[in-house]
């Protein structure tokens, strides 16, 4: 399974009243580094289905939630768990060291 | 023929800036403008001569048509002073720099000549700025940086000793004031230096963007390597990060076209500086590019995406101090290439200095 799709709409849904730890990563379509880290994000949302969900946020189409969170910069992978913001990651990161984040915020 | 010369209090209070801006202005006047930098510092071996490079920029940038090494007759290379003090030749240095005005200024409506320093240095081989004024029958310009008491004192200093010459001071021009401070030291500045009976020709408020080096600029004068983005160099930098703090913290101080400095091992921060601005009106990766210090290369999967960001990402043996102050010393010249540079230049002398006023004193 690809990385999920979140949206102003759905974000409190899916991503705040989830029952699995949840990885968020803000990007757009214009950003390289967010290029650059996308086919990894799908990797590991195979990887680790049905540990965390792993999904994406388009700030430029969900600036509230981008917004909210204060989301200067992108990428910027955010992870909550139970509705809260446990850790967060600023730029473009090697499959190694998004791994050993995830497995940080299981 | 008309013939001016410009002085500064210092190096690097933009005496070349402000000739290159004078004579593309005066060039809109006059049909024949030439240059002349008698004694140069700063040279290049340019058709196997040793050219002071001042004197090749504004070659190539007022398209001025003399030869080269008139335009530059004295280069002071290494051991040149050590070699006139054990056996002075005063008669030799003035001819060759008479007999390069003299071909330089044939033909001339007028002669742009730029000094060197202030107006002291060169008498260690017996020709001083003001004695190379004299020498050439010039009236002087006189440079100095921005502020209000530091210029004044300086130029009171200088201005002695071209008159001791017997050289006369046509007035100053007051070069790099903030922005934010331009209407104050305009006002007390003029206030100061008319006390003095000395005229102010024009208050030039300071441009940043004169003063970004760019990449390729930091490559040439510091030796570092280039690990990738080799093709980027020309990026120009706004501001330099010295990337030490928590990678939070370091998110904070990343503004349009910085420069980061961090040792190569900080994958952290190499992480943060792959980002772009969330901003969608400023699309573009936040950083300009990077020095890697300590003479680390990050790890392959590292490496991977510093080639992927497509920014020129240098590496450098010493420490992250060593290289931050490397980069702050670095003196940034106009080069034939910064058309952009050039062209505020010329705007920036045009807007404030008063040409009628030098011209009506020539």
């Amino acid at each position: 399974m690809s990385a999920q799709h979140f949206t102003d709409l759905n974000f409190k849904q899916e991503v705040l009243e989830s029952d699995l730890p949840v990885l968020v990563d803000f990007w757009a379509a214009w950003c390289g580094p967010c290029k650059m880290i996308a086919p990894l994000i799908d990797e590991l949302a195979k990887e680790y289905a049905g540990k965390m969900k792993i999904g994406k946020v388009d700030v430029d189409a969900n600036p509230k939630i981008a917004t909210k969170y204060g989301v200067m910069s992108i990428p910027t992978i955010i992870f909550f768990k139970k509705g809260k913001i446990m850790n967060q990651l600023v730029g473009a990161a090697s499959k190694l060291a998004l791994k050993r984040k995830i497995e940080e915020n299981l | 023929m008309r013939k001016i010369f410009i002085a500064a209090t210092k190096q690097n209070d933009g005496k070349t800036t402000v000739s290159l801006g004078i004579i593309r202005n005066l060039q809109q006047k006059f049909s024949k403008v030439g240059f002349i930098k008698p004694i140069g510092q700063r040279y290049l071996e340019e058709e196997g001569l040793r050219i002071d490079e001042d004197s090749i920029l504004i070659e190539k940038v007022c398209g001025i048509k003399s030869r080269l090494k008139d335009m530059s007759p004295i280069a002071v290379e290494k051991g040149f002073t050590e070699k006139y003090i054990t056996k002075p030749d005063k008669k030799n240095i003035s001819n060759q720099i008479q007999d390069a005005f003299r071909r330089i200024s044939k033909n001339q409506e007028l002669v742009v000549i730029e000094g060197t320093g202030h107006a002291g240095v060169g008498s260690v081989f017996d020709h001083s700025n003001a004695t190379v004024a004299r020498l050439l029958g010039a009236k002087v310009i006189i440079i100095s940086s921005g502020g209000v008491g530091r210029p004044i004192d300086e130029i009171i200093l200088n201005k002695a000793l071209f008159e001791k010459e017997g050289v006369k001071v046509l007035g100053v021009i007051v070069n790099k004031v903030l922005p934010n401070k331009f209407d104050k030291i305009n006002r007390l500045v003029r206030k100061g230096l008319e006390r003095k009976g000395i005229q102010v020709l024009g208050v030039l408020p300071y441009d940043p963007m004169l003063a970004r080096p760019t990449i390729e600029q930091i490559l040439e004068e510091t030796g570092f390597g280039v690990l990738c983005g080799g093709e980027y160099l020309e990026r120009s930098v706004a501001k330099v990060i010295v990337a030490a703090m928590e990678p939070r913290d370091a998110e904070r101080y990343i503004s349009e076209d910085s420069l980061m400095i961090t040792p190569g091992d900080r994958e952290d921060m190499i992480m943060i500086a792959l980002s772009c601005f969330r901003d969608s009106g400023n699309k573009k990766l936040k950083i300009c590019g990077m020095i890697l210090t300590c003479g680390i290369t990050p790890q392959a999967p590292i490496m991977e995406l510093l080639v992927k960001a497509n920014i020129p990402v240098l590496l450098a043996k010493s420490d992250t101090y060593d290289v931050a102050t490397c980069v702050h010393d670095l003196t940034v010249k106009i080069r034939p290439c910064d058309q952009e540079k050039i062209e505020a230049v010329e705007k920036l002398i045009k807007e404030n200095i008063d040409f009628k006023k030098i011209l009506s004193h020539l």
